[in-house]
Formats: structure tokens, sequence, C-alpha cells
């Protein structure tokens, strides 16, 4: 594999930096260990190397990144970019990052330590361009070079001088949607060094100062879901009608009467699901209306712009969208007079809205904030429900979404519900906060441009496949049904992405779905299963 | 040299060692509160804390009262200080390497310290066995802190030069200051096998300076070590080798930092929503005038508008 | 913004190949996508869904849940698999002249 110096990212223009190869990919245990059966990487065409900026690694994530017409132009992008470094090391510009931002640039002692906690480095196959530190390094660099005083005679005196210009700002651009912002590389970390954080801060300074963000984060995204209520493009009235019709379906399909409240003011819970959820996860927003009317809860949903769609990108490219949407969020709940806000199952839209913006949301806007699946377990375990745990006869195994788990510490509610129901239960390795990522964190998953998808599938949710995989060595092939639960929508798109390249389902009869699903699935007076292996 | 040389050396680079120092933590310190942003395993949330669990985890958890270790936090910190407990889990190879080389300086700076006791013991005419206690000490320290550091910077040295995984990242910052602090440690190893009684001398030099005794002489060997060291104190503090200091920070406003929003909190925040924003990208709709609550409370639509 | 010629026209289409300009999208679009996933005839069946698809993007804005697409037109998921090669939401989608479903779907 090539090896990669950290000044390799200013050289060489508009061509690649380096070339992915299959087969030196962490290898897949079988029968997903030959690489020629997949598809492999979608390459770019002649067409698309012309128009596009492709200069990393052969896999483009925004096709609508600007590609300057002459040096002027360039050299524009250039100075913008060094302006929006200076605001990012500002306390009126980003005092939300202020702090964790400058203990990270001053402090890594290049130990890479980090390095092997990455998932998407180790599922690289030990890429140097995917390392945990080879982003920050070079942002660092720059800090150091252009920002701080006497910074290019000590670059120069030092030997960390690295060029800024187009070539590097676009490289350093595509490279910060090569990250899962997971922060298992912090945790791993001696000194505390977040190199996640530091990619965030890199596509802030893009998104906030040059306005670059990928299109399904950035503007069919958080302005979507300001605009019409949803990044799915999901409006009020569609909403409520969707719903309507998904009661009516599991009504006839389960026997038992499935009814989904709206707008109820002064309702004591205002649950707020992902919009993506509604539409190609039905089951999951369905098990909680079943279950929180078997329990008797007073709750509601909301049909207010964006009150049924919780997802808040902001959290992983832009601190203004972030406040936008968690600020609508809270509005909505102030309105309707609940007492708590519940978050569906979803992991950033949990951390979104319970700590990270927690410091945004002042006075009275700062309702009451619960995490899904501690809601879960008091459900479950509140005596109100009778379950049933031997339908839940199959093996399941857990994924642990980054942002719930390692960057919130809900780790034990949800297994204390498997544990419960279901009797074969395993723990993958490693597990809890140790997790691997799904590979879709820090917003991948929703990202689909160009062949980003093929990055997707290929290099960052290796690791997690693979361990997915071992934690069913016993049943490996597809005699014997099994279920991956991921509490987390954006992990479970991942996942269908993942699944459908691989033929998991076909080939180990391995699905994947929510927590509430299998919990409504044991659910003593269900006559028929909930959950279903065969396609309808 | 003449022994007030040595005063104005000693005392001037300490002094400006604890300035540049006290002058960067306060500076960190300063810093306006953060968006929350901790990362699990945090220590303080009892009973937790091991499995990587916190409060959020608790039924309505606004309704109790928080349930937080201050033991479990400080063990945390003691054992990632001095037994390197991160590089231990997560990167055994280096441990040794670094091992040596912190051990190294964590045993000169005990050996300060008792040099500087024996040398109080000496002003104050304590009994000589009481002494000769100390500076005994003092020398196995002394030896021990010297030898283990320098053979760890070595060893470092040699590992950033050979690792293919260190290299690319290594600038001529990073080899100069091993090879500081390492110098600091050979000059010491020096002086300890060239003088008869190192502990001795040592806590001689540190009662000549605090007695301000101008007639202050020392061996060659002992005050090339104490140049060298002065030199390196002088440089540490600009450096990211004052990361024993960062690190507090890194743990516990970061990654530890799960408080919810308390009064002297609220105060600040609203501080920090009323600075006015001034990002250049059109969404984010700033004039150098709006501040992050005007951001906030407008809708996107109407900036377009 | 790519450009892709379908049935003699030009249309700007994103990099996946989903059509930008809906309302330019004539029944030979249809056709021209379908003939480079080597479906070189267009059924009762395909049109039924195609048709199904569009009119319900242009009232809502979205496109239907597979679920009611599933009601409405009756196939089960293999059948729209049958029918569309790549599936609901990649193929009968394009060939419907719908911008390519984003947002967490
Ligand atoms: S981020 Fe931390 S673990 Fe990684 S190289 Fe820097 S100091 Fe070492
Ligand atoms: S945040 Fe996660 S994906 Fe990103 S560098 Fe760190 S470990 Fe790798």
């Amino acid at each position: 594999m090539k090896k990669l110096k950290l000044t390799d990212i200013a050289k060489g223009g508009d061509s690649q930096l380096i070339d992915i190869d299959v087969d030196e990919l962490v290898p897949l245990p079988p029968p997903y260990d030959k690489a020629e059966e997949f598809p492999g990487f979608k390459q770019l065409t002649e067409d698309q190397r012309e128009r596009l900026v492709c200069n990393l690694d052969g896999v483009v994530s925004y096709a609508a990144l600007p590609k300057p017409k002459n040096k002027a132009e360039e050299k524009k992008y250039v100075k913008q970019f060094i302006s929006g470094l200076k605001k990012l090391l500002s306390k009126e510009n980003n005092w939300t990052f202020l702090q964790p931002l400058l203990l990270s640039l001053d402090y890594c002692a290049q130990c890479q330590t980090c390095c092997d906690a990455c998932p998407i480095y180790l599922g690289s196959g030990k890429n140097d361009l995917y390392r945990p530190t080879y982003r920050p390094e070079i942002f660092r660099r720059l800090v150091n070079k252009y920002i701080k005083p006497g910074g290019k005679l000590r670059a120069k005196l030092t030997g960390a001088d690295i060029d800024l210009n187009w070539t590097t700002i676009t490289r350093l651009y595509e490279l910060s949607y090569r990250c899962n912002l997971c922060r298992r590389c912090t945790q791993a970390c001696p000194m505390g060094v977040d190199n996640g954080l530091i990619t965030r801060e890199l596509r802030k300074l893009f998104s906030q100062e040059l306005g670059w963000a990928p299109k399904e984060l950035h503007e069919k995204g958080t302005m979507l879901q300001l605009d019409v209520g949803s990044a799915t493009g999901l409006r009020p009235n569609v909403a409520i009608d969707n719903l309507k019709f998904l009661d009516e379906e599991f009504t006839e399909s389960t026997g038992i009467n499935v009814s989904t409240p709206w707008d109820k003011k002064g309702a004591d819970i205002l649950l707020i699901h992902s919009a993506g959820d509604i539409i190609s996860f039905p089951e999951s927003p369905i098990a909680f209306t079943i279950l929180c009317n078997a329990a008797g809860l007073s709750w509601t949903l909301s049909s207010e712009i964006p009150g049924y769609d919780g997802i808040n990108y902001g959290v992983f490219y832009d601190d203004v969208q972030l406040a936008r949407v968690a600020t609508r969020h809270a509005q909505i709940a102030k309105k309707l007079g609940v007492k708590k806000i519940v978050m569906g199952e979803c992991g950033h839209q949990n951390k979104a809205l319970m700590t990270v913006a927690d410091r945004m949301l002042t006075r009275e806007l700062n309702i009451p904030r619960e995490n899904v699946m501690t809601f879960l377990e008091n459900l479950v375990f509140s005596g109100k429900v009778k379950f049933d745990p031997t339908k839940n006869d199959f093996p399941v195994t857990l994924h642990d979404p980054c942002n719930l788990v390692r960057n919130m510490g809900v780790v034990e509610p949800q297994r204390r519900i498997l544990r419960y129901l279901c009797p074969e239960f395993r723990e993958m390795t490693p597990h809890g906060i140790e997790n691997y990522c799904c590979g879709g964190g820090g917003g991948l998953s929703v990202m689909s441009d160009v062949n980003f998808t093929d990055w997707k599938v290929n290099v960052a949710g290796r690791m997690k496949f693979k361990q997915v995989l071992e934690a069913f060595a016993d049943h490996p092939g597809p005699e014997i049904e099994k279920y991956l639960c991921a509490p987390c929508l954006n992990c479970k798109l991942q996942f269908r992405d993942v699944f459908e390249y691989y033929g998991a389902k076909e080939k180990s009869n391995l699905i994947f779905g929510g927590m509430g699903e299998l919990i409504v699935n044991a659910m003593a007076i269900m006559k028929k299963p909930f959950l279903s292996w065969e396609e309808e | 040299m003449s022994g007030i040389v040595w005063h104005i050396l000693a005392f001037g680079v300490i002094g400006i060692f604890l300035a540049v120092t006290v002058y960067r933590t306060v500076a960190i310190a300063r810093l306006p509160v953060h968006l929350r942003w901790e990362l699990a395993p945090i220590p303080h949330e009892k009973g937790k804390g091991k499995y990587g669990g916190s409060y959020l985890e608790e039924y309505e958890w606004w309704t109790k009262t928080r349930q937080r270790s201050r033991i479990a936090p400080l063990v945390y910190m003691v054992v990632e200080i001095f037994l390197l407990r991160g590089i231990w889990k997560r990167n055994r190879p280096l441990w040794p390497l670094t091992f040596a080389f912190h051990a190294g300086i964590y045993l000169v700076t005990a050996m300060l310290l008792f040099s500087l006791v024996s040398s109080i013991l000496i002003i104050t005419e304590a009994p000589p066995y009481v002494i000769n206690v100390f500076q005994e000490i003092a020398s196995v320290l002394a030896v021990a802190g010297y030898l283990m550091g320098g053979l760890g910077a070595i060893a470092l040295l040699f590992k950033r030069a050979l690792d293919s995984n260190l290299r690319p990242f290594n600038t001529t910052t990073k080899y100069f200051n091993l090879v500081l602090l390492g110098a600091v440690f050979i000059s010491g190893a020096y002086a300890w096998f060239n003088l008869g009684d190192f502990a001795a001398e040592m806590s001689l030099f540190i009662r000549g300076l605090i007695t301000l005794d101008t007639g202050l002489t020392i061996a060659f060997s002992l005050s090339l070590h104490i140049i060298i060291s002065l030199l390196f104190l002088l440089y540490l503090p600009w450096t990211d080798m004052i990361h024993f200091v960062a690190k507090y920070f890194t743990y516990h406003e970061v990654r530890w930092n799960d408080a919810p929003q308390d009064e002297k909190m609220k105060r600040e925040l609203r501080g920090l929503l009323a600075q006015p924003v001034s990002w250049s990208a059109a969404h984010v709709g700033a004039d150098g005038k709006k501040n992050w609550v005007d951001l906030t409370k407008k809708k996107t639509k109407d900036e377009e508008a | 913004m790519a450009q892709m010629e379908l049935a003699g026209e030009m249309y700007e289409v994103d990099e996946n190949g989903f059509m930008q300009e809906t309302d330019r999208w004539t029944e030979d679009v249809a056709r021209a996508y379908a003939a480079l996933e080597n479906v070189n005839e267009l059924t009762k069946d395909h049109w039924e869904a195609v048709n199904y698809l569009r009119s319900y993007y242009l009232e809502n804005g979205i496109c239907p849940m597979i679920r009611r697409l599933i009601k409405v037109t009756g196939f089960n998921l293999s059948r729209l698999y049958e029918l569309f090669p790549q599936g609901p939401a990649q193929s009968a989608c394009k060939w419907a002249g719908v911008p390519k479903p984003t947002g967490c779907v």
C-alpha cells in the first residue's frame, strides 16, 4: 500500500491521492471473503472526472463541490478557508467548541495510539489516508502556519510545512467526510485529544464559511427540514396521512387496534420519530404506538414543522443549523405543554437534543428530555404490558449506536431489555462503549452521491459487518433466522446498504431492525409474529 | 561561576516557568463554556462509571439527585498519570519506552523534592542521620530516574526515527524535545556517576540557592546538568509538553463535563449567545451584528426573502 | 450538473442518473431508462407502478412509502424487483422521472 506523507495532501493538483484496492481491505469471514463476488467500487466515468472534483481516493461524496475556472478563483477559496480558520478560533463565532478544539490542536503527542481504535482505518487495511491523525495533523499544521504569528517561518524551520492551496482544501473537504465522528479514537487517546471533533470543526468551517456541505445533510437535510418539515421532504399532512395508512395496515395485520395520536395538547410525552423511520422502517413507529398505547401512556406526536422529524444533522456539520433544529423541537414541545420529550430510535437525534444542544436551550426551552432506551426499559418493566420471551427464540445481537452509547453513556437499559426478552441474546466483541461504529456515523449513512455508497459498504462499514458475522459464528448459514438489533435509524440505513451489498439476508438469513419491534414481537397478546424474515 | 549568577539563573528560570505555565493554564481555564461533548467512560458516575454508563440512563433523571463519586476520577487520573493506563491498554509496544521516560521524570521530580527537604534539614541543622536518610533516598531516586529517563528518551528517539507508523508525523520540534529531555537525564546520570555523593551535592546546591549564599560553588558535572535542566525548564512551558496541565482539562472539562445548566452557567450562556456572528456562508445569514439567538430564531425561509 | 441523453433529448440528471427536471418527463423517457437497465418493453404492470409513483410524487412532493406502493398496485416486493431490476427506489422512481429519494429514506 502506498505510504502517504502529510505534505502529499497539497501536491499533485487534480490527480488522485490514493487508489483503494479492495484486496487490501481487512478480510471478511466466509462466505463474504471473495471480493470478486461483489460489485466493488464504481469507477468514475471520464465525464465525471472532467466535471467533478475527485482528487482524493476515487470516491466523491459531493458532486456540487465547485471547480474553479481560474487561479484567481482558487485563491478566493483559499482566502475564504483562512478566514474560516480564524473564525473557528474566535470566541464569538465558535464559543460552542473553542475549548475542546484548542486543547485538541495543541496537545497531540503524535503517539498514533488512536489509530488502531478507528474502524475506518482498520477496515481499510490500515490505509494512511484514513488514519484518525492524518486529517487533524494537517489541519493543525495549517493553523500553526497560517494563523499563529511567525507561523510561516516556524513551519519552514521545523519541517512541518504544508502548503495551503486549492488541492489541499478540496482534499480536506472530501476527507472530512471519511470519518464517522464516532470518537472511538478519542476514547483511546491518552491526552484526551479529540480527532473526531477536529473533523467536525473542519466540516463546520466548510459549511459555515464556504457553504460547502453534502447535499443530503444540508440542502436536502437541515434546510429542507426547517423549510417543509422533514429532510425526507415529508410535509405535515403527508406525515399524518402516512401514519393513518400505517395504523390501518397494522390494525389489520396484527388484530390489535393501532391508533397513533397527533398534536394532543397537554399530553405527558411528546414522541419525536425520524421521518425516515415512518417512510422506510414503519414497523418502528408502529411498534412505539402499540407499546405506548398498551402501557396506557399519555403521549402524542406533533405535526408541526419539524416536530415529526427528530433528526438534527447540524450535529454532524454545522452549529447554527444544530441550534435552529434543536430550538424548533423544543419550541414545539413547549407549545404542546408536554412534561418531557422522548426521541425515537435514533442515536444522533437523542444526542443532539439531550446533550449537545443542551446549552443552547435556555430558560423555558430546556424541557426535560429522556433517551429512548431508558423510556423503553421503563415501559417493558412497568408490568403494564405482558410478555412471552419464548416468542423471541432466535439469535439476537445488539449494535451500540455510538451517539447513544459512547457519547451519552446509555449502555445498560437496552441490555436489560434484551436479557429479559431475548433468550438467545449475545454480545458482539467489542461492545458497549467500545463498540465499532456501523460505518454510517457522522451523517455518512444518508449520503449517497456519486459512488459514495461503495465506500460506505466496503470501507466504513467493514469492521462492523465483520463483527456482526462473528457474533453469529455459531450459525453462519441461512438455516437459522437471526436478528441484528440496531436501535438507530442511521445505523439501520447503513446496515441496509451493507446487507444488500453483501447479500446477508440470502447468505446468512440475517435481518436487522430496531428495539421496539423486538419488544412488540414478544408481547403476549400478539397472535402473529411482528417480525418477519420474509419479504412481503 | 559565582553564586549570584546561579541565583539569577535558577530563580529567573523557575519564575518564567511558573509564570508561563500559570498563564497558559489560566488561558485554557478561562475559555468559554462549550457545548456538551462528553465521552464515556465517565468515572464520576457512581455505580455506572465502570461500564461507562451515565446519569442519563436513569428514568426521568431530572427528578433525581446526581450520584457523583469524588474518589473514582482521582483514582482514574492517578493510574493514567503514573502508570499510563491509556498506552498500556491501547498501545502496548510503546508502553515500556514511554513508561521508562515518564517514570524518569517522576523520579527526578521526587528526587528534587527529597533534596529540597534535605537542604532544609541542613539549614535547620537537623541530626545528620535524618539528613542522611533523605539523601540516600534522593540518591536512589536520582540514579533510577536518570537511567530510566535517559533510556526512555533514547528508545523513544529511535522509535520515532524508525517506526513507519510514527515517522510521517515527526517534526524537528518533536526530535528536539526528546533530545533536550534526554540530555537532561544523561547529564544527570553523568553527574551522578562522576560525583562521589550526588545527593549531598544537590542538597548543598539547593541550600545555597535558598539561603542566597553568594559563595555557592558546584562541581562541573553537576553544573552542566543544572544548566541543561534550567534550559529545559525555560523551554518547557512554551511547548506541547505541558500536556500535564492540558490533560486536566481534556478530561475534566471535556470528556467528563456532563453538567446540566446551573445558574452560573446560565448567566455565562446568555452572554455567549448574545455575541455577534460573522460566518460568511449564505445560509447562516450572519451580518456581523446578529447574534446567536437572532440567527437561531430566524426562519431560513425569511432570510432568503 | 450532469447531462444525459434519453430518447434523443438532453436532460439534467444527478450523478446517479435521476432526472432533475421532473416536468420534462415523457413516457419515452421512462422507456429509455428501462432500456438502460435491459428492460426493453414496458408492460401494463410497469406503467401502473410508474404512473402511480409519479402522480403521488407530483401531489405530495415525496415518493410513496413502499407499503403504499405495494397496497395500491397489488405487487409484492419480489414482483416489484422483477419489474424494476434495481427495485422501487433505484429503478421505478428513476423511470418515473422523480428525483432520487434522499434524507434518511
Ligand atoms: S490524538 Fe492522542 S492518541 Fe492520537 S496521536 Fe495524538 S496524542 Fe496520540
Ligand atoms: S471519529 Fe471514529 S471514524 Fe473518525 S477518526 Fe475517530 S475513530 Fe475513526
